[in-house]
């Protein structure tokens, strides 16, 4: 095929994307990273009014070299400058430092030192994306605002907001999604929900992006290569305390609330025994729980904070696909009580662990159905 | 500079044909840019702008030994940095504060200090400081004085002016970005930043002699723009009322200020519980390019600290600075401009409001 048929039906294909006519004015959410680069870019091909917008979400650290694989730190605010400047749109930096710090990291802070494993992406798509970004796209007079999340976005029949996982299953992004609120879906586009990362680094090249070669972000931004334990310890907030076993027997003390994480194999500092033994849960006291694998058995958990993404609370016995973790595979799941926001939801298949704090989505197939933070989780040993 | 590109340019410092012909050149535009200030010519030391400009007169000052420095609380970003490096090297530094009507308070000089350094129109204010006084003043100590001359020159008939250090920039009177000057008066000892020999030694590297020659250029304009001064603060004032008829609450820096005070030229107003960043960027899209805070490295703004300063009231002050635009006019600009630049902002703070 000709370059520029090739260059016609990919126009054509981002349009349908959009869903709007090329000349509207449609802002991205720029990360300075290759995926939403090259949703600019594609954008920019397809004709649209582009407007970048790069949160600055914190401060790096003086003496902390740049890393490779980082996403919105001030270096990669001037890549997502640069791209803008290659490609002739405008761009602007927002500084969201003060709003990460109150809605993202503490209680990215207090949720460690309160024994529950923090999901910060989860909190970063709901304020900053969601919320303040979007609210920004639209004071500046966008139609809609386009991000670079491997996720699908449209409406079923009825009209309802129907987000489904990305078709490139290893970068799939649903599962950070769930906090979308109905209303704004429709104002939101992930146009790279559709392809896989190869699709979209072949885009960069196409488009002879800077950025096509640009490593992947895989850590969570502000903490950077840090492991979370050692960057929480450098906080000075985090508790120690005692490693216990399920009956109550002391084991061992730790320094760290934040090395653990429920269904933690490894590193839990223990001599060795016959049986190999599992976080099973943690205080908020700094007291560690240990136990062999059946312990982590979960017999119902609650979600907190549900959000119904396709608008309606789910109903007493309906099953769903329940998936508690990133890369975590969705098993099938009965919801056994609905309240205020509130979802208990019980495992239908066994579920070895889930950690409080973690987000808890429903799918149905690759549909999200909801989603909610996982708290005050019941082990089929205790009930 | 169109005359410059098509003959080739030579370095000034070379001895062959081209270079003679660009010495020429370069040594013209230092005697355009004398005569703004009316001094020799020998004094003007061409720089990358009032940055290095700022940063030449203060080091030559402050590298050795220690003392007391005077300046200001309403400086550009770039002589409170020097200010704050010369504090860290042991010097003394006296911040002169502003009163909300715009006086700068002399009566906190200390009893005595040995260089002074304030800008001579307020960048964010468009407010005149009483440099005057404090060179006549400092002078009398014995001490040396500096003033950024950035905005006053092509606002203010600078021919009268002494100091012994005046930093000028080009880009602010329709000359080329990246060039400025220092203007060293006779008998003051200036220390380069870096050796070597050009500019007598005084500031090194091959002359940007294309923008050297644009700022030459530009100040051959300078009283055509003094002169429509008066027609822009006409602009600033029909502009000042439609903001205030606009029907958002807003609060206007310096109102009532004495006209004498002021070039006349710039509009500060805080948009209470609005973020001016966002109406930086409303109107940027509008076509409307405002100023507000400052700009950190990374592009986001900062409130202003200078506007933080003028704001008595504890409570309100990080609002009001957060919420504060800078509008700037020149003789460019027309009633067409203001109108535009009224319904721009009409546009943008609808936007916002509606956004809550």
């Amino acid at each position: 095929m000709s370059k520029s048929r090739i260059t016609q039906d990919v126009r054509h294909w981002t349009r349908e994307q959009i869903g709007l006519p090329s000349g509207a004015r449609v802002a991205v959410a720029m990360s300075g990273g290759v995926d939403s680069s090259v949703v600019a870019a594609l954008l920019v091909e397809a004709g649209y009014d582009v407007i970048g917008l790069t949160a600055r979400l914190y401060d790096t650290e003086a003496t902390e070299v740049p890393r490779a694989g980082s996403c919105c730190a001030p270096e990669d605010a001037r890549d997502a400058k640069g791209v803008a400047a290659q490609l002739g749109f405008r761009h602007y930096v927002l500084d969201e430092r003060q709003s990460f710090r109150e809605e993202v990291i503490g209680p990215f802070i207090e949720s460690w030192r309160t024994g529950q494993t923090p999901n910060p992406c989860v909190a970063c798509n709901r304020s900053l994306k969601f919320d303040r970004l979007l609210k920004r796209a639209l004071s500046l007079g966008a139609e809609v605002l386009a991000t670079g999340h491997y996720a699908q976005l449209d409406a079923d029949d009825g009209g309802r907001p129907r987000l489904r996982r990305g078709m490139d299953r290893g970068k799939d992004q649903a599962y950070f999604l769930y906090p979308l609120p109905a209303v704004q879906a429709r104002l939101l586009r992930f146009p790279l929900g559709g392809l896989s990362k190869t699709d979209v680094r072949e885009h960069a090249e196409r488009l002879g992006l800077d950025v096509a070669q640009k490593a992947e972000s895989m850590d969570i931004c502000f903490v950077g290569a840090k492991k979370p334990a050692d960057w929480m310890a450098a906080q000075g907030q985090v508790p120690g305390g005692e490693l216990i076993s399920l009956d109550g027997t002391r084991l061992g003390r730790h320094d760290n609330l934040a090395k653990f994480t429920v269904g933690q194999r490894r590193g839990l500092g223990l001599p060795g025994g016959s049986s190999v033994r599992y976080v099973v849960d943690k205080k908020a006291d700094g007291t560690v729980i240990v136990g062999d694998r059946d312990a982590l058995k979960v017999s119902t958990l609650d979600l907190q904070g549900y959000n119904p993404v396709t608008g309606a609370m789910p109903k007493v016995g309906e099953r769903f696909g329940l998936q508690v973790r990133h890369r975590g595979k969705a098993i099938m799941a009965e919801v056994e009580a609905v309240s205020d926001e509130v979802l208990t939801i019980r495992p239908l298949d066994p579920l070895m662990g889930a950690a409080r704090g973690q987000a808890g989505v429903l799918f149905q197939d690759d549909r999200v159905i909801g989603g909610g933070t996982i708290e005050h989780v019941t082990r089929a040993s205790e009930a | 500079m169109q005359h410059l590109l098509a003959s080739g340019l030579g370095n000034p410092s070379s001895i062959h044909g081209s270079g003679q012909a660009a010495r020429h050149w370069l040594e013209r535009a230092r005697a355009q840019v004398a005569a703004a200030v009316d001094c020799p010519p020998r004094c003007v030391v061409f720089t990358s702008g009032a940055t290095e400009a700022n940063a030449l007169a203060w080091q030559s000052v402050s590298r050795v030994g220690t003392g007391t420095a005077v300046t200001t609380h309403v400086e550009h970003a770039g002589v409170t940095m020097l200010a704050d490096e010369a504090e860290s090297k042991g010097w003394q530094v006296v911040r002169l504060s502003l009163s909300p009507k715009g006086n700068l308070h002399l009566h906190e000089l200390p009893p005595s200090w040995e260089f002074a350094s304030a800008l001579m129109v307020s960048n964010e204010l468009g407010l005149r400081l009483p440099v005057e006084e404090l060179c006549r003043q400092t002078r009398n100590q014995g001490g040396l004085f500096h003033t950024d001359a950035t905005q006053a020159l092509g606002k203010i008939n600078l021919k009268a002016l002494d100091a012994d250090f005046i930093s000028l920039s080009a880009h602010k009177i329709g000359g080329p970005s990246g060039v400025g000057a220092l203007v060293v008066n006779d008998g003051v000892e200036l220390a380069p930043l870096w050796p070597g020999h050009q500019e007598r030694g005084l500031r090194a590297g091959t002359e940007n002699l294309l923008g050297v020659v644009g700022f030459g250029a530009a100040c051959e304009d300078l009283p055509t723009r003094i002169a429509a001064m008066d027609r822009v603060r006409k602009l600033r004032d029909s502009l000042a009322t439609g903001i205030a008829n606009l029907g958002t609450e807003c609060l206007r820096h310096l109102d009532n200020v004495d006209p004498k005070l002021e070039t006349g030229s710039c509009l500060s107003v805080a948009f209470l519980g609005i973020d001016a960043a966002d109406l930086v960027m409303g109107l940027d899209i509008e076509g409307i390019a405002i100023s507000a805070g400052s700009a950190c490295s990374s592009g986001t703004l900062q409130p202003s600290p200078v506007i933080a300063h003028l704001v008595r009231d504890q409570d309100r002050r990080q609002a009001i600075a957060k919420g504060t635009i800078r509008i700037s006019l020149g003789p460019e600009n027309t009633e067409q401009d203001v109108e535009h630049a009224l319904r721009g902002l009409k546009t943008t703070l609808t936007r916002l409001t509606n956004l809550r």
